[in-house]
């Protein structure tokens, strides 16, 4: 269940589709005629902001009205009070880090960097329809139809656990058909296994010319994700009576590291740390750093940068997410 | 397809020009050719980055609302981010765009509605005039305010009362 206030991801490299409109007049003027026709809420809330207004100087209209939004906002994803018990079909939501993680890839500043394990936690999958479709890049509330939640928290090998390519984290057997448009999810510290305390473990080697250097990266932030429609060369979350489908929660590390192979002005290069910042805080071939030690030994503006590139790792697909805040503190783990 | 003023106008062009070719005497049908036409509404998208640059020669897949699984049309942006498609009129709901690039995606969906015009997605969030109205409302309370406080006739000075005493 989503019950914080929503602001966008930090995303530089996101684009949007705008300007819809038809050629014909009356259609163009129909196309981009403001949405007056407010809902049944909206219109609760402005025929009580009125009375008020009239019986109090305005000034508790306006405490009205934000009542409304208020109570709006404990329930963000206005999920129905009881989903159909309806029994259509399966759904898997599986977790995917990409060629980048799985083969290796050159990051932004020359280093060949190969992962042996990439440990993410993850909890309060929830897979959601609906209408109209979620839009993460907009200022909206998702207007939920039918939802799927797993609370508990998965961890994933996104290099190891992958099969082929993909990690299975949440399989819901029981799935009401239809659209799912919209993932939900949060990045929490594991519970337990090698990775414990941590919601994201980075294990593996870095080379560049004759240098080679073992690194274990942890970071224990937490983080939570409401994220629109799959974008990808499949569409996923179409769930037909009797059939079984997926959604992808993807994360993309060229964020963190840059691509190599794309140019050194373009956005994604321009956003990541790269692993230089990273190198030179090796000690003896090795850079084993938790968050606080990053904090610690980079620079301000380098550490900003690994803390916004993390944070806007996640995706569906290519597709966006909006980064929820007012993350609760982060729960004590027993390792 | 739905006539429009403009499918008239363009009908009555080419009918003139058939009419003088039957006067002067020349072979209507000379070599078997036929042109016709069709006059459909058409949406236009356009691509960009946030920073504003175009999406150029960018991927594009149209998914018709019966069929969300398959592209009903796929092609390029052009040059400018821009891309144009005629969604058949007798499919209305919900059409989605699809724009890829570089490891970049992004879909919006269109509503089109039986008569062919497109229907504005409801808002889930704020709509501008929500936040007008709430606006005007701040505004209305704080003057309100203001008047009742100037208006109110200053508190006078009350003697201090007689102490009581209670005789037992």
């Amino acid at each position: 269940m989503l019950k914080i206030a929503i602001t966008p991801a930090p995303r530089k490299d996101l684009f949007h589709i705008s300007n819809v409109m038809l050629d014909f007049r009356s259609l163009l003027s129909r196309a981009t005629r403001p949405n007056l026709a407010p809902s049944n809420a909206s219109a609760i809330c402005y025929v009580q902001a009125l009375k008020l207004t009239c019986l109090t100087l305005g000034g508790l209209g306006m405490v009205g009205l934000g009542g409304c939004s208020v109570a709006r906002s404990g329930n963000p994803t206005n999920l129905p009070e009881a989903v159909s018990p309806q029994t259509k079909g399966q759904l898997e939501v599986r977790a995917n880090g990409e060629d980048f993680v799985r083969d290796g890839f050159t990051s932004k500043d020359g280093w060949n960097i190969t992962f042996d394990h990439l440990y993410v936690g993850l909890a309060e999958v929830t897979a959601l329809q609906t209408d109209p479709p979620f839009d993460p890049d907009g200022d909206t509330v998702p207007q939920v139809t039918a939802a799927l939640e797993q609370s508990e928290a998965v961890v994933v090998d996104l290099v190891n656990d992958a099969s082929p390519t993909t990690a299975l984290v949440a399989t819901f057997d029981k799935a009401q058909s239809g659209r799912y448009n919209a993932l939900g999810w949060r990045v929490v510290p594991a519970p337990g296994g090698p990775s414990a305390g941590q919601s994201l473990q980075l294990v593996g080697q870095a080379s560049k010319d004759s240098e080679t250097l073992e690194f274990s990266l942890d970071w224990d932030q937490s983080y939570q994700y409401l994220c629109g429609d799959f974008i990808g060369d499949q569409r996923k979350g179409i769930l037909k009576q009797g059939d079984r489908t997926d959604l992808e929660a993807t994360f993309h590390f060229d964020h963190l590291f840059g691509d190599g192979e794309a140019p050194p002005e373009d956005a994604i290069n321009q956003d990541a740390l790269g692993f230089a910042p990273l190198a030179a805080l090796a000690d003896q071939g090795n850079v084993t750093l938790n968050r606080s030690e990053l904090q610690a030994q980079l620079s301000p503006e380098d550490f900003t940068q690994l803390e916004t590139a993390i944070a806007g790792l996640a995706h569906v697909g290519e597709g966006h997410c909006q980064q929820v805040t007012a993350i609760a503190p982060t729960p004590e783990v027993q390792p | 397809m739905r006539p429009t003023q403009a499918a008239h106008g363009i009908g009555i062009g080419l009918s003139s020009l058939g009419l003088w070719s039957s006067l002067l005497g020349l072979p209507a049908q000379g070599h078997g050719t036929q042109i016709d036409y069709q006059v459909t509404p058409s949406v236009n998208v356009v691509a960009q980055y946030e920073s504003g640059d175009a999406m150029a020669q960018a991927q594009v897949a149209v998914f018709a609302p019966d069929n969300p699984q398959t592209p009903w049309q796929t092609g390029l942006t052009d040059a400018a981010g821009r891309f144009q498609f005629s969604p058949a009129p007798s499919q209305s709901g919900n059409w989605e765009v699809q724009v890829r690039q570089a490891g970049h995606g992004s879909l919006i969906t269109i509503p089109i509605a039986a008569n062919g015009s497109v229907e504005p997605l409801p808002q889930s969030g704020l709509s501008p005039v929500h936040k007008l109205l709430m606006m005007g409302l701040g505004l209305w309370g704080l003057l309100g305010t203001g008047l009742y406080f100037s208006n109110r006739p200053r508190a006078q000075p009350q003697p201090n009362p007689e102490p009581t005493t209670v005789k037992a």
